[in-house]
Parts: C-alpha cells; structure tokens; sequence
C-alpha cells in the first residue's frame, strides 16, 4: 500500500510537470506524442487505487483545462466512468462539477453541463460539500442563462451567492455576481448591471484574479456603452486592457476598444487600437490570431470604406491564409476579395473571387457535415444526439443574434453619428453662409470708403505711368529716330538702306505702342483738354472703326470740372459705350450731358437690341463698374431697357465746388 | 532768317532739334527752353518769329501757352509738336491759334518743311493728320443733327400738346428744373430761337 501510494504520488508528479511543461509550450494540441505519453503515464497508475486515483486524475483535468479543455474533457470521461460507481462523496462532487464546467468550457453538449451539474449539486448538498454546491449553482445559472431562461438563471446564481459556509471573496461568487450582470445587461438594466458587475470586479480586486477583474471591467464596459456613457465606457475598457490575463483578452480588449473609439467617431483612435491588437498578434499569436486581427483592421477600413488601406491588410491576411490552407479562411478571403473588387469596379476579378467563394464554401459545408457526422458518433455514445445538436445549434443562433443585436446596435450608432456629423457639417455649411453675408455687407458697407480711395490711387497711378510713357519713352524714341534720320542721306549700299528702314520702322512700331498704351491708360486728351475733348477723341475713334455713330451733345462746360468728377465720367462713358459696341448692335448712342443747378446729368441712350430688365448678365462686369463709379462720386443712376427698345441711363452726379 | 524757339521738356529731343537746325541755312534757333512758362519769359525779350511748341509740358502746357501766345504775340507764329494725334487737340490748339500741327515721329525734313510754310503765312498740318482732319470736318456735320433721347421726345410732344412745364413735370414725375432744363437744351438742340420755332422744327425734322 505505501509502496503504491508513493509510486502513485511519483506518477502524479511525473503527470503534473509534463502537463506544466506541456501547457507553457502549448504544444499540447499538436503534439500526438506529448498526449501519448500522459496517456500512458495514466495507464501506469494503479487501478485498485480507487480514491488516490481519483484525485490523480481530477489534478490532471485541473490543469489540462486551463489550457485545452477539449483535451481535458477526454480525462473527464475517464474520471466520469470511474467514478460513476463509487459511493457519493465529496469528491465525486468535485469531479461531477469539475466535468461539467469542462462541458460547459468547451461549449459543446450543454445538456451534459446540467446533467453533471445536477449531479454535483445533488452529491454536494448530501455531503455538505458547500464549495462544490455554490459551483453547480453557479454553473447551471450559467447553463439556463445560456437557455435563455432568465428567472432560473438568476435564481441559481442568487442561491449559489447565498451558500452558507464559503468565503465572500471568492471566485464562484464574483462569477455570479458577473453572471446577474449580464443577464441584467441584456434585459437593457444597466444600471442595475453595472453595480453586479461593479461587485464582480471589487471581489476580482480582493482575490487578486486577473481574470475576474478583465472580465468584469470588459462587461461594466460595454453596459456603460450601451446605456450611453460612452466615456466611462472607455475608461473601463482601458482599465480592462492592463488586466487583461491572456493574449487573446488583451486583443479582444483592444478590439472593443478600437470598436468604441469607432462609435464616438474617434477613428484615429479606433485604428490605432486595432493596429496595436494586430501587433500584438503578429508577434506573439498564434496564426489564427494574426487573422483574426487582420480580419478586423481590414473590417474597420471597409467600413470607413477606405479601400486603398483595406487592400494592403487583405493581402497581408492572405498571405496567411495561404501558408495556412484552411478551407474555411480561403473561404473569408475569397469572399472578402469579391467585395473588395466589386467595391472598387474590377468585376472580372471580383467574379474570379466569388466564384472561389462558392468552391470553398460548398467543400466546407461537405466536410463540416461529415466532421459532424464523426463527432456525434465519438462524443455523444448516449441518447439525445439529436437534441443536442438541436441544442447546440440554438445556443449558436442565440450567441449570433447577441452578436448581431450588438453589431446592430453598433451599426445604428455609426449610423446616427454620421447623420450628426453630416448634419454639423450642413450647419456649419449656413454659418459659412450666413457669415459671407455678414462679409457681403460689411463689404458693401465699406464699398465706398474702398473704392473711393481706391479709384483715387487707380486713377492717380495710370495718369503717371501714361505721362512716364508718353514724355519718357516716346521722347527717347521720337529722338532716336531723328538721330537715326541724320545719316540717311550718308547711306550707300542697298544692304545699308534696307537694315535702316528695318531699324526705322521697328522704332516707329515702339513709337506706337507706346502712345497706344499710354492714351489707354489716360487719354491725354482727358488731362491736358477736358472731358468733352476726351469723350469727342473716343467717339471719333469709335465712328471710324465700326458700325456705331456716337453723338456726344454737351449743353453745359467741363472747364470747372474737378479732375475726380472728370475722370470718372470719362470711365463711365467708356465703359458704356464699350458694352454698347460689345451687345447692343445699335446704330446710334447718345452721350448727353447738361447741368441742372448742382446736378450733372448724364445721358446715354442706345437704339439697339436692348435686353429684358431680367437679363443683365451679359453687361454685368460694365454695368458693375459704372455702379461703383457712380457711388464713387456719390452719384445716383438707373438704367432702362426692354427688349428691342435700346437701353437708356440716366446718371446724375453732384457738381463738386 | 527764321527765328526759332523750341519748348520741349525733353533735353535729348531738343537737343537733337538744334543741331539738326543749325545745318538749315535760313534757320536761327534763339532758345530752347523746358516749359510753357519759360516761353512766355523768353518772348517778353526775345524775337521770335516761329515757336515750335510742345503739348505736354509741367507748369504750363502747350494748349494754355499757345492761347496766351496768341492773344499777346499775334505776331508769333506757333507750331505746335508732339505725340499726341488725337483729333481733339488738333482741333484744340487750332482753336488757339497754332499755324501748324506736327508729331513727334514726323521726319526732320517735314519739321523744317513746315517751319518754312508758316513762317510763309500759311497753315501746316502734318500729312498724318490729313484723315483726321478730314473726318472732323465730316463729323462736326454729323454732329449739328440734332438727336433726341426718349426722355426728350415726350417733353417735346407734350410741349407741342401746349403743357406748361409744371403740368409736364407733373406728367413725367420730374421737377419743374428738370423740364426747364430739358426745354433749354432742346432749343439749343435744335438751334431754335424760342419754343414755338422748337416745335416747328421738331415737327419738320420728324422727330415728333
């Protein structure tokens, strides 16, 4: 007995630090042969230990779960055929329960989770075993939360809460606690959720569990999302990030947290947090988490419908894929290209990745149906196979409509965001507006004072250039010419008269552009002889060159005319008689002024086509500036047309003394 | 000999003048000098029997000297020279009495040919000129038939309706002024000597 007592604590010890070395590589899924060798260290232990052996193999299971529980869900079989006949204890407690939460852990056969935890619970309550009792409480509130039977679920966890005999601050009870606060959450009682939740985390706090306090802060999380208190929300999630206790949380931490950066439309938050979970990944997951990561970046980039970003990480995860060969991710990134190609135009390539789609997806349904086939046949030796499946396959539908019902929360969020947005951008759109008003009378206001001193400094400014033109250069090349002129009568050869008249004639064309700009800018006419002088040049000028007659009638003198009031009229006139041999196609223009006691009036009528009082978009520039020269001098003007009636203005314009 | 006084404000020109002016054999250039003001200074000491006269000069241009040169010398003739070819000023300083118009890209041969014309007692225009003046004589014909703007056409027909100019002021919503100034104008229009010969030849002209 001793000698087999010790070679079973040999064995177990052996057990325990393969398993440990076996978990810290996490090779255990791979490697056949490392399972092997558990298996037959297993076969070593002695069979008539009985209750030794019991606890060997309960030990073992407690570590496989930590990192497979699929794999330990095998040891629990075992543990469960041996234990099956032995009388009720506290340990058949503790393995009935042990074997349900590997059930309920590995997500599969649920039903078994509460035929074992009833089991457990039934044992439990014999034995006054008072820890395993509060876990089965635990785990069927669990289970019937999962049934979504709400009122048995909560009744279950308060009643585990409520064991006499355990410690407050213990694991089971924050787990109920977090377990209230979910169905709470889903029943819209956030607040109520929050303060379980809230419970959960202080005893996570107490106990000093990593993975209480993740879990906890990660759900107070989201209830604050969802009952609107975005802020805090992200607080807690990034409370969460610190506590996260494995790789995998702390992705899916950051991929909430990239999530609800998104809905608070902080997008380059949201991108970072995905890009720093994608780091994460890349360095330390495992390929699924490297695609798993990829899969959100580039879902997050889709949505932004930034395509250009999207496409690097599509490549990148396909990369992945393709080393990999998973059917089921080929099967995500076929489709995922087809709507990438479609997005951006390229059918061709867009049906070429449908099509692999199609392929992938029908192959996976094929092997998905066999493999379950398979499974059923290994894993469910017991009645109810069919149920089970029906079962599972409910539980699946629920989670995806919690998830669903969460991405469509979110989804109408975005959405709502982007109507404020849009919206924002719309007002912000009739401030702009409104402001350029404002600007437009300010403008307005202000138009006079400007453009007086403006016209002021214009007029000033041409009449020195045009005088700096005409005296200085037309000076320089009238004399030029002259000298030019004193050897012509010296020239002898042919070549010599022919490079002097080409000599000649380019100074004469400088001569006359220059007198051309000159008179452009002021006519001289206008400084050194008056307005009608100036006036009379331009409709001679006009006379001769095109179809128009102008006829400038003066029934007043323009000797006190002061040089502002001169130049200004001239301008109009130009102007006027501009838009009139421009648009009018008249034959004659009146150019009429008189003085009436400290009134100029100026009037100038055409017999053109004349245009409808509506329609003054053609002349608009002319007509501008004839308004502004008029308000320059203070003046006040109208204009009067109908079509095939010609146009006529009146201008009237105060004599300055 | 021809005495000569040259107004220009450009030194270069002027200079370029004199010399060609000393190789003409009848020509005498007694000054030259750089504003209109300076000339009237110089006449007041000097003989002179041509002033070839530039337009854009500082203190006093050549319009405002040839005017006083003509009321207070009659006996000087001026020619006046310069970049400007605008009918206006031609006009202008004909007005003013100058004998000649020359532009300052005419050739020397055409200054001294008309240096020699109007000290001669006869007018000389530069060739350049010759369609403007032309023209001018043609437009100011064009110019003496009357025309009439809409405004002054109903003045005109109620006018002939016998209105007084209150009745039509009040007819057209303008002040009593403005009928009284369109009245006066009209008869200037139509060089008419009162109202009633205004109508008459509104009428015959068929204007109204």
């Amino acid at each position: 007995m001793n000698i087999n007592l010790f070679f079973s604590r040999f064995v177990t010890k052996r057990l325990t630090l393969l398993l440990v070395l076996l978990s810290s590589y996490s090779v255990f899924s791979q490697e056949t042969t490392a399972e092997e060798k558990v298996d037959s260290l297993l076969l070593m232990l002695p069979t008539e230990l009985g209750e030794e052996r019991n606890r060997v193999l309960i030990n073992i299971l407690l570590h496989a779960k930590t990192f497979d529980a699929n794999k330990a869900l095998k040891y629990g079989r075992l543990l469960e055929k041996e234990i099956r006949d032995s009388p009720a204890s506290k340990r058949k407690a503790k393995a009935y329960c042990l074997i349900g939460e590997l059930y309920d852990q590995s997500g599969i056969a649920t039903d078994s989770v509460k035929i074992f935890c009833e089991r457990c619970l039934n044992i439990a309550q014999k034995t006054g075993s008072r820890v395993s009792e509060s876990n089965a409480l635990y785990r069927l509130g669990n289970y019937y939360r999962g049934q979504a039977e709400f009122e048995t679920a909560l009744d279950y966890f308060f009643q585990a809460i409520d064991v006499e005999g355990i410690n407050d601050n213990n694991k089971v009870k924050s787990n109920c606690l977090h377990g209230i606060g979910v169905i709470k959450d889903f029943q819209k009682k956030y607040d109520e959720a929050i303060e379980y939740f809230q419970q959960a985390i202080d005893i996570g706090y107490e106990i000093e569990n990593d993975d209480t306090i993740f879990i906890g802060l990660q759900s107070l999380a989201i209830s604050k999302f969802q009952k609107g208190d975005t802020k805090e929300g992200i607080k807690d999630f990034l409370k969460a990030k610190k506590y996260a206790p494995s790789l995998m949380n702390k992705i899916d931490v950051l991929s909430n947290l990239s999530f609800a950066y998104t809905m608070v439309n902080k997008l380059d938050s949201a991108e970072y947090y995905l890009i720093e979970a994608n780091d994460l990944a890349y360095k330390y997951g495992s390929d699924r988490q490297k695609t798993s990561s990829l899969t959100a970046l580039m879902q997050f980039h889709i949505q932004q419908e930034d395509w250009d970003k999207a496409f690097p990480v599509l490549k990148q995860r396909e990369k992945l894929i393709k080393e990999r060969d998973n059917k089921r991710w080929l099967k995500i990134n076929a489709e995922d290209h087809a709507l990438y190609y479609k997005n951006k135009g390229d059918y061709k390539q867009a049906l070429e990745y449908q099509n692999q789609f199609i392929i992938y997806n029908d192959s996976i349904l094929n092997e998905k149906n066999q493999y379950a086939i398979k499974d059923l046949e290994e894993k469910y030796e017991n009645e109810k196979k069919q149920i089970l499946i029906e079962e599972q396959e409910a539980e699946l539908k629920n989670k995806k409509m919690q998830r669903n019902l969460f991405l469509t929360i979110g989804l109408l969020g975005i959405l709502f965001l982007l109507h404020r947005i849009r919206k924002n951008k719309q007002l912000e759109k009739q401030r702009i507006v409104i402001n350029q008003k404002e600007i437009e009378k300010l403008k307005k206001e202000n138009t006079i004072m400007n453009l007086s001193s403006m016209l002021e400094g214009q007029h000033a400014e041409r009449k020195r250039i045009a005088q700096d033109l005409h005296d200085g250069i037309g000076a320089l090349l009238s004399s030029a010419k002259l000298q030019l002129n004193t050897v012509k009568s010296e020239l002898g050869k042919l070549e010599e008269m022919a490079v002097f008249s080409n000599a000649e004639t380019l100074i004469e064309n400088a001569y006359n552009e220059v007198r051309r700009i000159s008179h452009d800018m002021m006519p001289g006419a206008l400084v050194n002889l008056g307005l009608f002088a100036a006036v009379e040049d331009l409709a001679n000028q006009i006379n001769e060159s095109s179809k128009l007659l102008i006829k400038p009638q003066w029934f007043t003198d323009d000797d006190d005319m002061d040089e502002k009031t001169k130049v200004s009229l001239y301008l109009i006139i130009q102007e006027a008689v501009t838009n009139t041999v421009k648009y009018a196609e008249a034959r004659n223009l009146i150019i009429q002024l008189s003085r009436n006691n400290d009134l100029y009036q100026l009037t100038i009528e055409d017999d053109g086509i004349g245009f409808d009082g509506n329609d003054k978009t053609k002349h608009g520039l002319g007509l501008k500036n004839i308004d502004s020269r008029v308000d320059y001098l203070e003046g006040e003007w109208e204009i009067i047309s109908t079509a095939g009636e010609g146009v006529s203005m009146e201008i009237s314009i105060p004599v300055n003394k | 000999m021809i005495n000569i006084l040259i107004a220009d404000d450009h030194k270069v020109l002027m200079d370029g003048f004199v010399s060609i002016f000393k190789n003409v054999e009848d020509f005498h250039v007694v000054a030259s000098v750089n504003n209109g003001q300076e000339v009237l200074d110089k006449l007041k000491e000097t003989e002179v029997d041509i002033v070839l006269l530039d337009i854009n000069m500082p203190v006093l241009n050549g319009v405002e000297t040839c005017k006083k040169i003509s009321k207070d010398y009659p006996q000087v003739k001026v020619i006046a020279l310069s970049m400007y070819r605008e009918s206006s000023f031609v006009k202008r300083m004909k007005q003013n009495g100058a004998k000649g118009y020359l532009l300052k890209d005419d050739s020397a041969d055409i200054i001294i040919e008309a240096i020699h014309t109007v000290s001669k007692g006869k007018e000389y225009y530069s060739d350049q000129l010759k369609n403007i003046l032309f023209n001018q004589v043609f437009e100011e014909k064009t110019f003496n038939t009357a025309a009439v703007t809409k405004r002054e056409k109903e003045v005109l027909e109620l006018i002939a309706e016998g209105m007084t100019n209150k009745e039509i002021g009040d007819k057209l919503f303008v002040s009593n002024h403005t009928i009284i100034s369109h009245r006066k104008n009209l008869i200037e229009k139509f060089n008419a000597k009162n109202t009633a010969e205004l109508v008459k030849l509104a009428i015959e002209k068929g204007v109204i």
